[in-house]
């Protein structure tokens, strides 16, 4: 079954076959997770949209029609629900439990070398979280994705041509809010 | 080539996922071009900080848990319990709960104060009882009574008041006073039936006083 294709896999499950979704869950959960995770900054936050993602892919794929790939289809479902739970976001506080990986992330660095990773990775998260939602997109997309234009145009309904100019804007806003933190310090 | 076209090529030229076709013209425009070499500078700051610091991965205990508890979710939601609902969760448990208490906040201390008074003698004889038929049950307490009628319409009311207050009013100036309250309000009611349940209290309760003068 893993070797499967997955047009393949979703025709099983179009004839009634629940195994088959269990396949393209294993076989997509990473993915969908690292594209939330990009979004919403926070792991709590990563794994209610990863949920959320395959509980309404569930429901609507007897419905999908294969006019996309599934890949392009389930990053849009992801993309939809990460910016909507951004949304939220902005209205209620996340408790944050990065700390609790932090703490098995990482090797041999001293305890003043983690803060400062920490801080970094902290600065990068929250000038991401500042991008416009489309910059955004574009950019977690195309950088941690790296999908090819055509299909994060397919995944954003949107045409090709500003994709470019949006990841550069994203790119250079991610850099000016470092090197501003970094110059306030 | 203006220079706006050639930054929007930048990030994938410094991110190596540029198309090798177009790197050679990029690099030429760069070697030429102050504005897009600082552009390219301040994009490679990016990368190398976005390549440095990475989120950490909640690892594959985390991901071992995606699937069982999609399909946990999944069978939740096709047993169709009514609980498992979130409008009903949410919305109509916390409605009915909180109706629920409303009801017994108010509902609860008339139903006591009725069987309390139901076991008062006098309350199952008033019930059912026309006006003028009280009239007759107050005049045989043997003791002077005094009604006041509200609503002009309850004709036999109305003719009750004249024999009442002019033929069995007490002439003690202590008891007057008391006497000339008003045993009930009775407004527009027919019959005792259909006094309230306060009302029905207040005229056992002055009948009781009353007997007891």
């Amino acid at each position: 079954m893993t070797d499967r294709s997955d047009a393949e896999l979703v025709q099983l499950f179009q004839k009634g076959d629940e195994s088959s979704f269990n396949h393209l869950v294993l076989r997509y959960k990473e993915k969908v997770y690292w594209v939330a995770r990009r979004f919403v900054s926070d792991h709590d936050g990563a794994d209610d949209v990863t949920q959320e993602v395959f509980f309404k892919a569930y429901q609507s794929l007897k419905d999908f029609r294969g006019e996309s790939s599934l890949y392009t289809w389930l990053y849009r479902i992801t993309v939809n629900i990460a910016l909507n739970s951004l949304r939220k976001q902005k209205v209620r506080e996340f408790f944050r439990i990065d700390e609790m990986f932090e703490i098995a992330d990482t090797s041999n660095a001293s305890p003043d070398e983690l803060v400062e990773k920490e801080e970094e990775r902290n600065l990068i998260e929250e000038a991401i979280s500042k991008l416009p939602e489309k910059q955004k997109a574009v950019f977690v997309l195309r950088y941690y994705e790296e999908l090819p234009y055509e299909d994060i145009a397919k995944i954003l309904k949107t045409s090709v041509g500003g994709l470019k100019a949006n990841y550069f804007h994203a790119v250079r806003k991610i850099q000016e809010h470092v090197s501003g933190a970094h110059r306030t310090r | 080539m203006h220079t706006e076209h050639v930054e929007n090529y930048l990030p994938d030229y410094v991110n190596h996922t540029l198309e090798e076709s177009l790197r050679p013209w990029v690099e030429r425009h760069l070697e030429t071009c102050a504005l897009c070499q600082a552009e390219f500078s301040l994009q490679r700051d990016a990368f190398r900080h976005l390549e440095q610091y990475q989120a950490p991965s909640p690892g594959p205990e985390y991901f071992a848990t995606v699937l069982p508890r999609i399909r946990e979710r999944l069978e939740r939601k096709q047993s169709g319990t009514i609980l498992t609902n979130p409008l009903v969760t949410r919305l109509l448990l916390p409605i009915g709960a909180g109706a629920l208490v409303l009801f017994i906040l108010f509902r609860l201390p008339v139903t006591v104060q009725q069987s309390e008074a139901d076991r008062n003698p006098l309350k199952p004889v008033l019930r059912g009882l026309e006006n003028e038929e009280l009239v007759d049950v107050v005049l045989d307490q043997l003791h002077r009574q005094t009604i006041t009628i509200q609503g002009e319409s309850d004709a036999s009311a109305l003719l009750a008041v004249p024999f009442m207050r002019g033929e069995h009013l007490l002439a003690g100036a202590d008891t007057r006073s008391m006497l000339d309250e008003p045993l009930l309000d009775v407004g527009m009611h027919e019959t005792l039936d259909q006094l309230s349940s306060s009302e029905t209290d207040a005229l056992v309760a002055r009948l009781v006083e009353r007997t007891d003068l």
